[in-house]
């Protein structure tokens, strides 16, 4: 009998699931070191080749189902790289020479050529060469997971069983893959409320629990897991008594969803009748659909940087002008507002020149609208991209990350650039579609008014906003516990950005992870706020928090939370205004 | 013996990519492609050996070719350099 036991970390994505764990592990963790008999280095070279063509006609399997099915461009490339790491002498012979001269098994012989490998690797002083051990890890973990008897890909679930994804960390590339696998829940060791994890989990609405720590190491494969996303809590080998509680308790809360989808129609409006717009974030064309389930009344907010993950080249412009033009298309004249890249920071992509090295602060370096207008070339791209979508549908352009009225200025130079060249070319575009940008640093709000004058329309994201108010960044576990989104300061500039946009008739939204928290709803309505944009699986909850909030009661407490400066006195009012 | 020597201003350096392609040119040939960065020897039948290079923007790739076909291989090296790796 296995012992029952309970893991904390952060549930970034409620429900509940119930299932088998499935590791996803690096190999070389687990393996075994023994020694053979003279006698067997014969067949152990026999099996450790037999392993490598393996992986070599998984390799080309794996290509010609790339090259024929709708995968990522250039995903066969990658794979002609792994193939000839494969095949290479320091990967396929010099193991072969290990067994021999130290009489080990074959698991042990690559393991220690890989090490010797990736120690040669990390000398290397460019960051983005170094990277390349990544290729050769993987490929070496292929064999090694072929010599230990489980080869590399992701076994599919039987129908009757759940399974539960449990990771030391994923990659945003990782995570996409498993978009197409249906886990029933996510875990892993690092990892904070907005890391690639959690995005996703919350977009395949699935319950995820990260920032255990140690899950990886203490939960085996096959072992019987219950992930309470809403609790933050995973337990391992539940006894009959606490599985069977939990199975209620998953039941309860799938009715509670299925009673929340008939308000899908519903208009949100607050008892004393004020209307709120309620619109979606999205990441990719086909969350399209749950967004329009959830009733979201537009795209508040459309990453469009997702197109660049998976993949080694650019997206053409023809490529990404059919993304949009299915997003455009898909609301049916409600307003879309596609993001220009905000790429940088933690959406590193390999392949983006301006991106190759590793900037010493990525948060505060190269990023966003700043890498954008640094690469002239590839902005230019995106907004004819953008114009051209704008043809098919209410398309309004959003730019990440704005700092100043130069980069504005600059912004809408190159906007009118690619009109123009639409122009010249003949292509129809929507001439007066909106622009605005996101107001994410705290001087776009200290120093408003170039942004009222300049642009259409603004939108709060209110996660960076926070990171850079309070200096704190809430993927590294060490200070999270400081993001505050009740500190004094966060709520000084929110309602300066909302009063101030409201006095200048500027639209305003906020479509940062606030707008998508229960316990945020009626703070955000009573500074003013009447857009929010979220994600789509928290839509219909936030719909059914303002139907039941009144701003006649809601007011006096929010003055007495913009002139509350302790933290607990803060606390103790937001607990009021949601009861 | 033909030598050649090659600048890198491709920001990303010798990149998995371009790993490949050299890799895969250079064994069509049957003299041996050596690659010499910054003193260190590759054979360029070895793409784990060329990553290994570690060929960052700035630095000079020097290429030997010894062997019977060692003309057209370099001829097709040089090419391949000025393709795919003095830009973008």
């Amino acid at each position: 009998m296995n012992v029952s036991f309970a893991l904390h970390g952060i549930g970034v994505s409620g429900g509940i699931a119930i299932g088998r764990a499935q590791l996803v592990s690096h190999a070389m963790l687990e393996v075994a070191h023994y020694t053979i008999s003279g006698k067997q280095v014969a067949e152990e070279i026999a099996r450790f080749e037999s392993a490598v063509h393996e992986v070599q006609l998984e390799l080309e399997t794996l290509h010609t189902a790339m090259t024929s099915g709708d995968v990522p461009g250039e995903f066969g490339a990658f794979l002609d790289v792994h193939w000839m790491i494969l095949n290479d002498p320091t990967l396929s012979e010099a193991p072969k020479k290990i067994i021999a001269e130290q009489r080990c098994n074959a698991e042990w012989a690559l393991t220690q050529q890989m090490g010797l490998l990736v120690e040669q690797f990390d000398q290397i002083e460019d960051p983005y060469l170094r990277e390349r051990k990544a290729d050769v890890f993987q490929v070496g973990e292929r064999v090694l997971k072929r010599l230990m008897g489980r080869p590399g890909a992701l076994r599919a679930a039987a129908a009757e069983e759940q399974t539960i994804l449990v990771a030391h960390d994923l990659s945003p590339a990782d995570v996409i893959q498993f978009k197409h696998h249906h886990f029933a829940a996510f875990l892993t060791d690092l990892g904070g409320v907005t890391s690639h994890t959690a995005i996703v989990a919350r977009s395949l609405n699935v319950p995820a629990v990260v920032a255990t720590h140690n899950a990886r190491a203490l939960i085996r494969d096959g072992e019987m897991l219950i992930v309470d996303g809403n609790h933050h809590v995973v337990i391992v080998n539940p006894d009959r008594a606490v599985l069977a509680e939990y199975r209620l308790k998953q039941n309860e809360f799938e009715l509670a969803r299925q009673k929340l989808k008939r308000l899908r129609t519903k208009p949100a409006q607050t008892i004393d009748g004020i209307h709120v717009a309620l619109n979606a974030n999205i990441e990719l064309p086909e969350d399209l659909e749950q967004a329009l389930e959830n009733g979201a009344m537009g795209i508040g907010l459309f990453r469009s940087e997702f197109l660049y993950l998976n993949r080694e080249g650019l997206p053409s412009e023809d490529e990404q002008f059919e993304a949009y033009r299915r997003v455009a298309e898909g609301m049916e004249g409600r307003p879309v507002n596609i993001r220009t890249f905000d790429l940088g920071a933690d959406k590193h992509k390999e392949g983006l020149e301006g991106l190759a090295r590793v900037a010493p602060n990525p948060a505060l370096g190269l990023r966003a609208v700043r890498f954008s207008l640094a690469e002239p070339r590839l902005f230019l791209t995106q907004l004819r991209a953008i114009l051209r979508a704008s043809h098919y549908g209410k398309v309004r352009i959003l730019v990440p990350m704005l700092m100043s009225a130069s980069e504005i200025d600059q912004t809408l130079a190159m906007l009118a650039r690619a009109k123009e060249s639409l122009r010249e070319q003949g292509l129809p575009f929507d001439p007066h579609v909106p622009v605005g940008g996101m107001i994410e640093i705290p001087a776009a709000v200290l120093a408003m008014g170039a942004f009222l004058r300049k642009l259409d329309f603004l939108s709060v994201g209110t996660n960076d906003l926070i990171q850079y108010t309070l200096a704190v960044d809430r993927a590294d576990d060490t200070v999270s516990h400081l993001y505050d989104p009740l500190h004094p300061a966060v709520l000084k500039l929110l309602s300066l950005a909302i009063g101030g946009a409201h006095k200048a008739n500027v639209p305003i939204a906020v479509c940062g992870e606030m707008a998508g928290e229960l316990a945020m709803t009626r703070l955000l309505l009573g500074l003013g706020l009447r857009d929010f944009s979220m994600h789509p699986a928290h839509l219909l909850n936030v719909k059914q928090r303002v139907l039941q909030s009144d701003l006649r009661q809601v007011m006096p407490v929010i003055d007495r939370m913009k002139r509350a400066d302790d933290p607990v006195r803060l606390i103790g009012l937001l607990e009021k205004l949601n009861t | 013996m033909q030598i050649r020597e090659i600048p890198v201003t491709n920001p990303h350096g010798l990149h998995a990519r371009a790993c490949a392609r050299i890799v895969e040119l250079a064994s069509r040939f049957r003299c041996n492609v050596s690659l010499i960065v910054a003193g260190r020897r590759a054979s360029a039948r070895s793409i784990v050996a060329v990553m290994l290079l570690a060929a960052a923007m700035g630095s000079t790739v020097r290429i030997e070719a010894d062997g019977p076909d060692e003309q057209a291989a370099m001829t097709a090296l040089v090419q391949l350099f000025d393709r795919e790796l003095t830009q973008h």
